[in-house]
């Protein structure tokens, strides 16, 4: 996999337990974690990226020179959550050809899940779920004793083929196991849909509500940074030289200054309006715009909010 | 129940009655507490406005959040204030850094000491957020350990219990880390900061940055790129850091904030340090009149500017 | 795509509001900038930033383009665009954004309300629709603009042009009257329920600050326009323009995609509206 691709996959880091790096013969690939920190989305839609130089007059776009890459065993949320990010950037009305590069040079191969993560897992309520198939090429279940792998797409089905040779046909047992284990995770996952929040969510309005849920919240960015689905960003253009370059940068609809205009207006001033704006564009807009919720239960949020907010409890809050 | 869990519980209860009384008797319009968190062996801040919310705030040894920080936006005045506007009556439960960071606000005029009602708590020294999968959560915080006074002194209503002993205050860690050479401690801070993911979490979880606008954000003129870049990344935090210098009450909110684990305290120490050791500060209990980084006097050392490598 | 300024004016006292005039540096970009009353563009100094700024020009004056840009003194991009000269580049990325449906609303009467400088692309607009090829295809034209004070006033010519008029109605406002200023003093919501133009077979266009559209609002209903038939354009802060970055939304809508016209009857139940 390695010789014609860059290869990314689970590896162990000391601090973080595992990071999404680079595999090699010789690192070792571990197959048997929770989650990354980071989401894989910034192998796709990096934090900091140039996307084109001033010179002489002269604005030209970076050219794209992608390196084919392989995204091996990220879970499946991560998987979806990228299955999102293409309904947000390679849309009809507008194909971001930065990501788009990058995106059509990468395969997924995600690898399901045995057990929830962590305890702040709720993939099975938002239409992800520990094997779910969307926005992989191919799925691998650890069964212990063997790596079962399964085609999804074209893309998918082609890789597996040309790496027939490491690879053998499945046994009936082998894919009972895999059915075993997607059922024994989903035990452990709540049962409860958020399939009908949006339309919960249409006509809340009351703004006490939302103070209240947002009462500790600091406006940091932790959530949304860590986010495999959120994709806000801002550019920033600086000189250099003669010359100038603009980046783009990721950016949090958390912060207090992301919709202050110049004029010193800002349409979201309070934490209460950022914290509705979040959960409205999630579980509301995107719903409406991309047919999708844009959460895919992977728990990060919660899990690293300084004040603990759980999403999973503000919905719950403000649903009418 | 093992006698320390029911040492916290009483303690609890002797602070739910407290914060009860104070709404019965109309004395507060919040008080900025903690309630049991929804991850397991959690707790999170929380703000009571009721007698009935004051019966679900809780008291034990996950209590970690400064809930300084929320102190500054309340005692906020609006540009254009209504008719009648009053500032809030705020209660506080503290612990010894959460009342050094309250003691540092009043000073700085971000808290109004006459609307704040301190119910200053016993801590035994917290547990950091379970956050980071590689490393075992610690079982009590670094600050903890480290931490000179646990308890908050000219609190309006102390709650009577078991507190930590004083630690030694030698900065011993800081110390040894000083001694490495130059490049090493820049390959440290270089390796630390480069995990950052320009969150501001630690901004956000600090009482201290309470600017309007940081310097991080600002655009005329632009000190930093806002994104990840490493420069930019280490000019964000040294400038930081620099501003705590003498305010920094060692509380590591900041710590406990940072979703990468960054170690801040290895940093933000060494300032809070050369503070008390060069200028005879230590934010929260001395009390100096003026900050050190505001005024000066002809005998301060300048061996930082003349031998950076001695003291 | 790069283009030359080729004429600053500047439109009020306070010095802080400019009209640049710019015609494009390539040809090819002239023919295939197309766009149509409502529209914004991105304005950019390179190494500074980018703008979102209404296109004051009509579609029908050719070969130009014309920005009125506010500068605001924590405004990088506005700032530096107020310091450049005649003769200065700078880049524009567009045409963004829909536009008023003027095709829709041949044969109908049109009602513009203006305020402040929200005032630019009702400036296209009315250019427009007074254009020999336009103004047989649209029925009664009554124009209400108010600024703060005389001074303030944008298009000052245009203005008094348009008063000479017979084929439309223009009444200028200012909210505080000076002892130069021998028009109409009175805000803009009291000056319209006074005027009171006939809603009957008619359309409005109402643009201004948040506040003006909070107040103007209802003397509109109550002179009978329906929510579906008053157009209003926001603004918001921008990066991409195109409805990917996130940041310019009003509820669902993306104030750069599917905005910044609006109908007030699909943004009026929105909390974050604005007024």
């Amino acid at each position: 996999m390695a010789k014609d691709a860059e290869a990314l996959g689970p590896i162990a880091d000391g601090e973080h337990g595992a990071v999404l790096g680079p595999l090699s013969d010789t690192t070792a690939l571990m197959l048997d974690y929770g989650n990354f920190k980071l989401p894989p989305k910034r192998r796709l839609f990096p934090q900091c990226e140039v996307i084109s130089t001033y010179a002489d007059g002269c604005v030209s776009e970076t050219k794209q020179r992608s390196v084919k890459t392989v995204l091996f065993g990220i879970r499946p949320c991560d998987a979806q959550a990228i299955a999102h990010l293409d309904k947000v950037f390679l849309g009809d009305d507008a194909i971001d050809p930065y990501y788009k590069s990058r995106r059509d040079a990468t395969l997924v191969i995600s690898l399901a899940c045995r057990r929830p993560a962590s305890t702040e897992c709720f993939c099975s309520s938002t239409g992800a779920g520990p094997a779910s198939k969307a926005g992989a090429d191919a799925m691998a279940w650890n069964l212990g004793t063997s790596l079962l792998f399964e085609s999804i797409t074209v893309k998918g089905e082609a890789f597996l083929k040309k790496h027939a040779a490491l690879l053998r046909e499945a046994t009936p047992e082998e894919l009972q196991a895999s059915k075993k284990q997607e059922s024994a995770t989903l035990k452990e996952l709540p049962t409860k849909s958020l399939a009908d929040v949006p339309k919960l969510l249409k006509n809340q309005n009351d703004p006490a509500i939302w103070e209240e849920v947002s009462s500790t919240c600091l406006s940091c960015g932790a959530c949304t940074y860590l986010c495999p689905t959120c994709h806000c960003f801002d550019f920033y253009d600086e000189k250099q030289g003669d010359g100038a370059r603009k980046l783009r940068l990721h950016d949090a609809c958390m912060f207090e200054s992301f919709a202050l205009e110049a004029s010193g207006h800002n349409p979201r001033a309070r934490a209460s309006q950022r914290m509705r704006q979040r959960v409205m564009h999630k579980f509301s807009y995107a719903p409406e715009n991309y047919n999708e919720l844009f959460c895919v239960g992977c728990g990060r949020c919660i899990i690293h909010c300084p004040s603990s907010i759980d999403i999973r409890e503000t919905v719950s809050k403000v649903i009418l | 129940m093992q006698p320390k869990d029911y040492a916290m519980q009483t303690i609890e209860t002797k602070m739910r009655e407290a914060i009860k009384d104070l709404f019965i008797h109309g004395k507060v319009d919040v008080v900025i507490g903690f309630q049991k968190g929804s991850r397991p062996q959690s707790a999170r801040p929380f703000f009571a406005r009721s007698a009935d919310d004051a019966g679900k705030m809780i008291w034990n040894d996950h209590c970690s959040s400064n809930v300084a920080v929320f102190l500054p936006k309340l005692f906020e005045k609006p540009q254009r204030p209504k008719e009648g506007f009053k500032l809030p009556r705020v209660g506080v439960v503290t612990k010894g850094c959460d009342g050094r960071s309250i003691a540092g606000l009043v000073k700085e005029k971000q808290a109004l000491r006459e609307n704040l009602i301190i119910i200053g708590m016993p801590c035994g020294g917290m547990k950091p957020p379970s956050k980071h999968n590689g490393k075992k959560a610690a079982d009590v915080g670094r600050a903890c350990v480290e931490c000179v006074n646990s308890t908050t002194s000219g609190a309006d209503i102390v709650i009577s219990g078991e507190s930590k002993k004083p630690a030694k205050g030698d900065y011993a860690r800081i110390k040894k880390f000083e001694s490495l050479p130059a490049n090493k401690r820049w390959e440290r801070f270089v390796a630390e900061i480069s995990k950052c993911i320009r969150c501001n979490a630690c901004r956000q979880a600090c009482p201290n940055c309470y600017c309007k606008v940081c310097f991080a954000d600002q655009k005329k003129p632009s000190w930093a790129v806002p994104g990840a870049v490493l420069s930019d990344t280490i000019v964000f935090h040294i400038g930081r850091m620099f501003h705590q210098a003498g305010r920094c009450v060692e509380c590591d909110a900041c710590v406990n904030a940072c979703p990468m684990g960054i170690d801040l305290r290895l940093f933000t120490q060494k300032l809070a340090m050369d503070a008390k050791e060069l200028f005879g500060c230590v934010p929260g209990v001395t009390s100096e009149e003026v900050p050190p980084l505001q005024t000066f006097k002809q005998d301060d050392s300048e061996c930082f500017i003349t031998d950076p490598e001695e003291k | 795509m790069p283009m030359r300024i080729e004429q600053i004016r500047l439109e009020n006292d306070a010095k802080d509001l400019k009209t640049f005039r710019l015609s494009f540096c390539n040809k090819d970009d002239e023919n295939g900038f197309n766009y149509k009353c409502g529209q914004f563009a991105m304005v950019s100094v390179p190494g500074i930033g980018e703008s979102p700024i209404g296109i004051a020009s009509s579609p029908l004056d050719k070969g130009i383009l014309e920005f009125t840009v506010k500068r605001y003194p924590t405004g990088v991009v506005t700032t530096a665009l107020h310091d450049l000269s005649e003769g200065d580049t700078i880049g524009v990325r567009g045409p963004m954004g829909n536009s008023f449906p003027l095709e829709d609303l041949m044969g109908k009467n049109l009602v513009i309300v203006g305020g402040g400088f929200a005032f630019t692309t009702l400036r296209s607009t009315i250019r427009y629709l007074l254009s020999d090829s336009q103004r047989k295809n649209y029925g009664a034209v009554t124009v209400i603009y108010g600024a703060r004070s005389a001074g303030e006033l944008l298009y000052k010519n245009e203005l008094a042009q348009w008063q000479e008029r017979s084929d439309l109605t223009t009444i200028v406002t200012v909210d505080k009257g000076s002892d130069s200023w021998q028009g109409r003093v009175g805000l803009v919501p009291n000056v319209l329920k006074e005027s009171a133009p006939s809603a009957l077979d008619a359309y409005c266009i109402v643009c201004g600050p948040p506040i003006m559209l909070k107040f103007t609002m209802p003397p509109l209903l109550e002179l009978g326009f329906t929510p579906d038939k008053i157009l209003t354009s926001l603004e918001r802060k921008m990066t991409c323009g195109m409805g990917k970055c996130g940041r310019c939304n009003v509820g669902k809508y993306y104030v750069c995609k599917d905005g910044p016209v609006f109908s007030y009857d699909k943004i009026k139940d929105i909390p974050e509206n604005g007024f």
